[in-house]
């Protein structure tokens, strides 16, 4: 008796732990319990975007020094570790520095769109990080659409970078946005398109229940998350891929790429405007990865029914960090690549295989949800891919080689 | 629908189309129809059609106005020309405008309140689409790729 | 207030509201609303005032935004601006559609939406060829200016 007593306790406190913020949210929030309707609702908006922007600007100066220091490691030198216990007050240094620059705008700029275009794409960053659940019962704002709300925000960051490329004045800046944008936009496609399959699965646009979708466990250890599934895991690696591309990260970076384009369309952005566009880029990065946790990798579940005393968003966090980790490490190992590469790959291999992650996915779901579900769709999967690698084979055929040598 | 909100928003859009449809820099007057779309869209959302402000928003902004955006960039010249305006157009688009406001104002059954309605989800629209306009779906999809295509056609360099 | 098609209303009698009024009496109408509330005076607390927009609010914003959108398409020089005028005026549609919907009486079948999500699929569609037709026509002519297209044979 005294071990289920003890059991329900610690479940009382883990429950509480794991509901740490909406009870803290919910006290805030009954200092004004007498107001009117539409000013509870206003400060009910102001807490949850006053809690999201500490959590993600805190994670971003954390990322910008752990970035460094772990690209450093891999490149077997020390990161940034003057300014604090190990750097990390490093950020600190580089907000002071961004915020004393002399803000240069070119003479003949367009000033008013120079000044909007990182306003813009930081707010678009900003907003999108607002539907997506953090923890159980923790999404800033729950829209019927959720997903197509992130998608509808995130499409106008190519307009901020045109904005950017445009106002400067500067050639440079110009192709470097054009570039930027052509990238973006092809790679739009696939990162919408294998959504499709989640959404088709789970019957609904709320990120909430997407999440809610993947909560079982099989045998109670394996979790039903949809990255275990054939069509989930590609779909997860082409989602991947795509927001890579869509934050213009390493091995995507053309548009800043310094020895191709100068900095493409941030030639002239100086001080705190080019920290503004760092940030926004960076927060562009948080969302897609807080998406395709969201929707791949089972949000804020835990992987093994037994780890379900960590609160929720411990979880979140934790893969959230996995896969940043994941960003950091493919840009410390991989060159650039070229941009007709990137093209070709973006229409001629990737959009194919998004549909073919859709068409596997309803495979799945008609072939029953179980063993021959999963070995029907991962043989659609294995097919198609395997067509693909035999048509877009480019590879040159080497001949023998043949030494020369000076007579 | 609060009153407070519906004015805001009317007088945002209004200026933001107005300012899109008078200003002499191409440029200015392409951002200033963005703006005016995402009042439009917010128009929308007050109005209970949250999909549709969403859709017009992906559409229009992310791939209408790049597209718009694109074309100015190609189609420039570096030398400034002087384009008139035409104030023909002005009283034309006046009349336009008190006829059918006139109209409107006279029409007494149009002076109704908003009815208690449920909320539209996207799964109602979702159902709709692939059962009653399941046709008109097949046909947008037929007319997109036509007109990508042709737009495609139109666009590429003849082959000397 | 209610000319300009705002009606303020009592949220208690909302309920015996009648649907369509006749003329300019639609304040009064809606003042002697029921007789009994001439008899009972409603306590002043209870009730607050709640504006709401009628539908012909939205038609005239509705209206603005399509003659503002035909402004820019009859008056403007630039193919390009031509086109955003165009844009404008198929947007300005959609939410007379969606408007009238939201206004339907029920049952509320989702017409008007339907209606809205083809027309922004079909503009889509139509400003992408717009544009690709002003691309090659300035290909040809080398200028933007409507004005100067005046040859029939290219």
């Amino acid at each position: 008796m005294i071990k289920s007593a003890a059991i329900a306790f610690l479940h009382e406190v883990t429950s509480a732990v794991d509901q740490i913020f909406v009870y803290g949210k919910r006290w805030l929030l009954s200092w004004i319990a007498g107001a009117p309707n539409w000013i509870i609702q206003i400060t009910s908006s102001l807490i949850n975007i006053v809690a999201l922007l500490a959590a993600f600007l805190t994670l971003f100066a954390l990322m910008s020094v752990l970035e460094r220091k772990i690209l450093g490691r891999m490149q077997n030198r020390y990161g940034p570790n003057r300014v604090g216990p190990f750097g990390l007050f490093q950020p600190v240094a580089d907000g002071i520095k961004m915020l004393i620059k002399e803000d240069i705008v070119p003479a003949r700029a367009d000033k008013v769109v120079h000044f909007l275009a990182p306003v813009v794409l930081a707010a678009v960053a900003i907003l999108t990080l607002g539907v997506m659940p953090y923890g159980r019962n923790m999404t800033a704002f729950t829209i019927d659409g959720g997903i197509l709300f992130f998608f509808a925000v995130g499409s106008a960051t190519e307009l901020a970078v045109f904005m950017a490329g445009w106002a400067s004045n500067n050639k440079f800046s110009m192709l470097g946005a054009m570039r930027a944008i052509a990238q973006m936009f092809s790679y739009e496609l696939p990162l919408i398109i294998t959504v499709l399959p989640v959404v088709m699965i789970v019957g609904s646009l709320k990120p909430d229940s997407i999440v809610f979708a993947q909560g079982e466990y099989t045998l109670g250890i394996l979790p039903r998350w949809f990255v275990f599934t054939p069509w989930g895991a590609a779909a997860f690696l082409l989602f991947f891929v795509s927001g890579l591309v869509e934050s213009n990260r390493t091995p995507f970076d053309v548009p800043e790429g310094e020895s191709e384009i100068v900095a493409g369309h941030l030639t002239e952005y100086s001080g705190f405007k080019y920290a503004t566009f760092f940030m926004a880029e960076y927060l562009g990065m948080f969302a897609v990865s807080g998406l395709a946790v969201t929707l791949f990798l089972g949000g804020w579940h835990a992987p093994v029914r037994l780890l379900e005393f960590v609160p929720s968003y411990i979880w979140f966090f934790a893969k959230l960090s996995m896969l940043l980790f994941v960003y950091i490490w493919l840009r410390a190992t991989l060159p650039r690549t070229r941009v007709d590469q990137m093209m070709n790959v973006a229409w001629k291999f990737m959009l194919p295989m998004a549909f073919t992650c859709v068409i596997a996915a309803a495979v799945w779901h008609y072939a029953g949800r179980g063993m021959r579900g999963w070995l029907w769709s991962l043989l659609v999967i294995v097919f198609v891919y395997s067509a693909l690698s035999i048509l877009l084979d480019t590879r040159r055929k080497f001949a023998r080689r043949v030494y020369r040598f000076a007579e | 629908m609060n009153g407070a909100a519906f004015i805001v928003i009317s007088v945002f859009t209004l200026a933001a189309a107005l300012a899109a449809a008078t200003l002499p820099n191409l440029m200015h007057a392409a951002f200033c129809f963005v703006v005016a779309l995402l009042g439009l869209a917010s128009f929308f959302f007050l109005l209970g059609a949250e999909f549709v402000g969403l859709a017009l928003v992906f559409i229009y902004i992310g791939a209408v106005a790049v597209l718009i955006v694109f074309t100015i960039l190609l189609t420039r010249r570096d030398s400034k020309e002087h384009y008139g305006f035409n104030w023909s157009g002005v009283l034309i688009a006046l009349a336009v405008f008190v006829g059918l406001t006139w109209s409107v104002l006279k029409t007494p059954s149009l002076s109704i309140v908003p009815p208690h309605i449920r909320a539209l989800t996207v799964r109602q629209i979702g159902q709709a689409l692939m059962t009653g306009y399941v046709w008109p779906l097949q046909c947008v999809g037929l007319l997109l790729t036509a007109a990508l295509i042709g737009a495609l056609v139109l666009v590429m360099e003849e082959k000397r | 207030m209610h000319r300009a098609g705002f009606r303020i209303l009592r949220k208690r009698t909302f309920s015996t509201c009648s649907m369509f009024t006749v003329g300019q009496e639609k304040f009064a109408i809606a003042w002697r609303r029921s007789p009994a509330r001439q008899r009972r005076a409603l306590p002043r607390h209870e009730t607050y005032l709640i504006m709401t927009a009628t539908l012909q609010v939205f038609i005239i914003v509705s209206v603005a935004l399509f003659s503002i959108g035909l402004l820019a398409a009859l008056s403007r020089r630039h193919a390009i601006f031509i086109l955003i005028g165009i844009e404008m005026m198929l947007a300005a549609a959609n939410l007379n559609f969606i408007a009238f919907w939201r206004f339907a009486p029920p049952p509320h079948p989702p017409t008007g939406v339907m209606i809205a999500i083809f027309s922004i699929a079909i503009s889509a569609a139509e400003a992408a060829v717009g544009l690709a037709m002003v691309i090659s026509v300035y290909r040809h002519f080398r200028t933007t200016n409507v004005d100067q297209y005046d040859q029939l044979k290219g």
